[in-house]
C-alpha cells in the first residue's frame, strides 16, 4: 500500500508536466492546423465540433440563461426597491450573468457534453488502432485531431458565452414583461449605467481559458487510452473531473485578477 | 440532424455572425450609452481627503452621470488631487464659478457632484482646476452666489456629518463621566482624599448627617404636635364660633352695642356707673390710706415685738431648766444642772420708754 502510494505521489508531478506537455504541444501545433486547412484538409473537423459543441448545446443554454435572468429580474424588482436599492439590480444582472454564471455554467455544459464526447471519441480511436494509421500515413494526431477539438471547443464555448449573455440579459427581460411589466427604455438605460468594459473582457477571458483547458483535457484523456476498450469510459469520467475543477480553479483566479 | 449536417458549414457560419453581431450592437449601445466614443474635457480639483473616493467614481449633475473620475494623488500639500473628466455634451455645465462636492456615504457609494456656476456661461477651459465645495475658495463663491446648488446633499451623508460631531461630544461626556465616577468611587471608599470632588462629597456627607439630626427632631416634634393640634383646633373651633357670632346680625355685637345692649346700658346712664367707679376708687383708696397708716404704726413697734418674743424665748428657757431639774432631781434624777447665763442683746421693754 505504501508503496501505491509513494508510487502515485511520485507519478502526479510527472502526469502533470505531461499534460502542461500536451496542451504546449496543441497550441504549437495551431498553426500548423491552419496550414494544413489551407491546404484543404482539418477543416470539417473544426466545423463539426463547433456545430456538435456549440450550436447542438444552443437550446440547453438559451433555456438556462432565460431562466436564470428572469429570476434574478423578478427577485431583484421584488425586493431591492423596498430597500432603495432598485438600481443595483443591474449591477447584479450584469455580475451573474456576464461575469460569473455566463461563463462557468456554459462550461459546465460543454464538459457534460462535449468534453465526454471527445474524451470518448478519441479513446475509441486510440483503442482502433486509427491514431497509429493517421500517423502510418503521416498526419500528426495533435494537429489533425487535438487542435481543431480544443479550437473547437474554445469558439464555441466563447460564442455560447454571448448567446447566454444575449439571452440572460435581453430573452429575459422579455420574459419579465409577462409577470411584471418594465420600459424597456428603464432596462437599457439602467443596464448601459451598470455595464463596463472590464466585464466584458473578464466574460471573454473566461471563456477562451475554459475552451482551452475544457479541449485540452478532454483530448488529453481521450489519446491517453492505451489498449483496452475499458479505459474509454474511465478516461471520459476523468475528462469530466478534472475539466470542472480547473475550470471552477481558473475562474476564481480571473475573478480575482479581473477585480485588481 | 442529416440537415444540419448537410448545412454545418452554413448553421456555424449563421451561429458565429448572430453571437458576433450581438456583440457589436451591444457595444455599440452600451459605447453610446456611456459614451465611450464622445470626447471628454479633463478637469481637476483638489480635496482634504480621498475618504469615499476611487477611480471610475462618476460625476453626477442633477443626478445625471456627466463623466468619470480619472485619477487620484496625493500632492506635496498633503491634499488629495483629483482628475476627472466631463463628456463633451455636458462641458457647458463646467462655468466660472462651478464647484465640486464629494458626496459618498458607507451605505450607498459615493460620488463627485457637479455644481454649476452663475458667474458666465462660457465653458472653463480644459484642465482648469475647480473648486471643492467646502474649500475656503469654494466658501467664498457661494457667499456670493456666484453658484447654484445642482442637487440636495444626500440625506444618509448630512445625518453621518452631523452625527461625527454629536458622537465625538458623547464620547468626550463619557470620559468625562467616567473619570468623575471613578473619582467618586475613590472619594468613597477613601483611596481619594483630596481635590474639589472629595471636598464636596466629605461636604455632601456632612450636611446629610446634619440634615439626618434634624429630621430626628423634627419627627418628634410631629409626634408631639398631636396635642397641640388639638389645642389649636378647639382655639380655632373657638375663634370660628366668635367669628360667627361676629357675623351673625343678631349676635354678640348688636346685642352689646344695641340701644338695650349691656354696653350701652354701661355707658348710656348719664355717668352714674362712672360716678359710683369713682366712689369705688375713692374708697380704696381712703382704705389703702389706712392700711398704710397701720403698716407705719406697724413698723414703729417692732422693737417691742421683738422684746415681747425674746422674753417670751427666755421664759422658755426657764421652763426647760425647771423640766431639766426636774428631771435631774435626786428623788427624780440629778437635780438642776448649773446654767451659764447668757445676756440677752435686747433690752427689756420695761427699760425702754413704754
Amino acid at each position: 500500500m505504501l508503496e501505491a502510494v509513494g508510487e502515485r505521489v511520485l507519478r502526479a508531478p510527472k502526469e502533470l508536466l505531461y499534460a502542461l506537455g500536451f496542451m504546449v504541444e496543441i497550441v504549437r501545433n495551431i498553426p500548423a492546423y491552419f496550414r494544413m486547412q489551407r491546404r484543404g484538409g482539418g477543416g470539417g473537423v473544426l466545423k463539426m465540433q463547433i456545430l456538435f459543441t456549440g450550436v447542438n448545446a444552443l437550446s440547453i443554454v438559451a433555456v438556462l440563461s432565460l431562466a436564470i435572468g428572469a429570476v434574478i429580474i423578478i427577485q431583484g424588482l421584488s425586493i431591492l426597491p423596498q430597500l432603495g436599492q432598485g438600481q443595483l439590480i443591474y449591477t447584479i444582472l450584469i455580475a451573474v450573468i456576464t461575469r460569473e454564471l455566463g461563463p462557468i455554467l456554459t462550461a459546465f455544459i460543454v464538459i457534460a457534453r462535449s468534453g465526454t464526447a471527445i474524451s470518448t471519441e478519441l479513446g475509441g480511436m486510440v483503442v482502433d488502432h486509427q491514431i497509429e494509421a493517421y500517423m502510418a500515413t503521416g498526419l500528426n494526431p495533435i494537429t489533425y485531431l487535438a487542435v481543431p477539438r480544443v479550437l473547437g471547443v474554445v469558439i464555441s464555448l466563447a460564442l455560447l458565452n454571448i448567446y447566454f449573455n444575449f439571452f440572460g440579459l435581453v430573452g429575459s427581460f422579455l420574459v419579465t414583461q409577462l409577470v411584471q411589466p418594465l420600459a424597456l427604455e428603464e432596462y437599457l438605460f439602467g443596464l448601459y449605467g451598470s455595464v463596463t468594459l472590464r466585464d466584458f473582457i473578464a466574460s471573454f477571458a473566461k471563456s477562451i481559458v475554459f475552451g482551452i483547458i475544457i479541449g485540452s483535457v478532454a483530448t488529453y484523456q481521450g489519446l491517453s487510452v492505451e489498449r483496452a476498450g475499458t479505459e474509454v469510459p474511465i478516461r471520459a469520467i476523468k475528462a469530466v473531473g478534472q475539466g470542472i475543477t480547473l475550470t471552477v480553479i481558473a475562474n476564481a483566479a480571473i475573478t480575482l485578477v479581473s477585480y485588481l | 440532424m442529416k440537415f444540419r449536417i448537410r448545412f454545418a458549414t452554413q448553421i456555424v457560419g449563421a451561429f458565429t455572425i448572430l453571437a458576433v453581431l450581438f456583440v457589436i450592437v451591444l457595444m455599440v449601445a452600451i459605447g453610446t450609452g456611456q459614451g465611450w466614443f464622445e470626447p471628454r474635457y479633463e478637469y481637476s480639483t483638489e480635496l482634504s481627503s480621498a475618504s469615499g473616493l476611487n477611480i471610475g467614481m462618476s460625476v453626477d449633475f442633477r443626478g445625471f452621470e456627466v463623466g468619470r473620475v480619472t485619477n487620484i494623488t496625493l500632492n506635496e500639500d498633503n491634499n488629495v488631487d483629483v482628475t476627472f473628466n466631463i463628456r463633451e455634451r455636458y462641458v457647458h455645465l463646467v462655468t466660472k464659478g462651478s464647484l465640486v462636492e464629494l458626496a459618498s456615504n458607507p451605505i450607498l457609494g459615493g460620488t463627485l457632484v457637479l455644481h454649476r456656476g452663475t458667474r458666465s456661461s462660457e465653458p472653463l477651459e480644459q484642465f482648469s482646476v475647480i473648486p471643492e465645495w467646502n474649500s475656503q475658495i469654494g466658501r467664498a463663491i457661494r457667499e456670493v452666489g456666484f453658484v447654484e446648488r445642482s442637487q440636495p446633499p444626500d440625506p444618509i451623508s448630512t445625518v453621518l456629518a452631523e452625527l461625527d460631531p454629536l458622537l465625538a461630544s458623547i464620547s468626550e461626556i463619557l470620559g468625562s463621566t467616567e473619570l468623575i465616577l471613578d473619582t467618586l468611587a475613590g472619594t468613597l471608599d477613601g483611596t481619594v482624599t483630596e481635590g474639589p470632588v472629595a471636598e464636596t462629597v466629605a461636604q455632601v456627607l456632612s450636611l446629610l448627617s446634619t440634615v439626618e439630626a434634624r429630621l430626628e427632631q423634627t419627627e418628634s416634634l410631629l409626634a408631639g404636635s398631636d396635642d397641640l393640634l388639638v389645642s389649636v383646633n378647639r382655639i380655632a373651633d373657638n375663634a370660628a364660633a366668635a367669628s360667627d357670632e361676629f357675623r351673625d346680625p343678631a349676635g354678640i355685637v348688636p346685642r352689646l352695642l344695641g340701644a338695650s345692649g349691656t354696653l350701652a346700658t354701661l355707658f348710656d346712664d348719664d355717668n352714674v356707673l362712672f360716678d359710683e367707679i369713682l366712689d369705688i376708687f375713692a374708697s380704696i383708696n381712703s382704705t389703702l390710706d389706712e392700711l398704710n397708716e397701720v403698716a407705719r404704726f406697724a413698723g414703729s413697734q417692732t422693737p417691742q415685738f421683738a422684746a415681747i418674743i425674746e422674753e417670751g424665748r427666755e421664759a422658755i428657757i426657764v421652763g426647760q431648766d425647771v423640766l431639766t431639774g426636774l428631771r435631774n432631781n435626786p428623788l427624780l434624777r440629778g437635780g438642776i444642772p448649773e446654767r451659764i447665763d447668757q445676756p440677752s442683746n435686747v433690752e427689756s421693754f420695761r427699760e425702754a420708754q413704754f
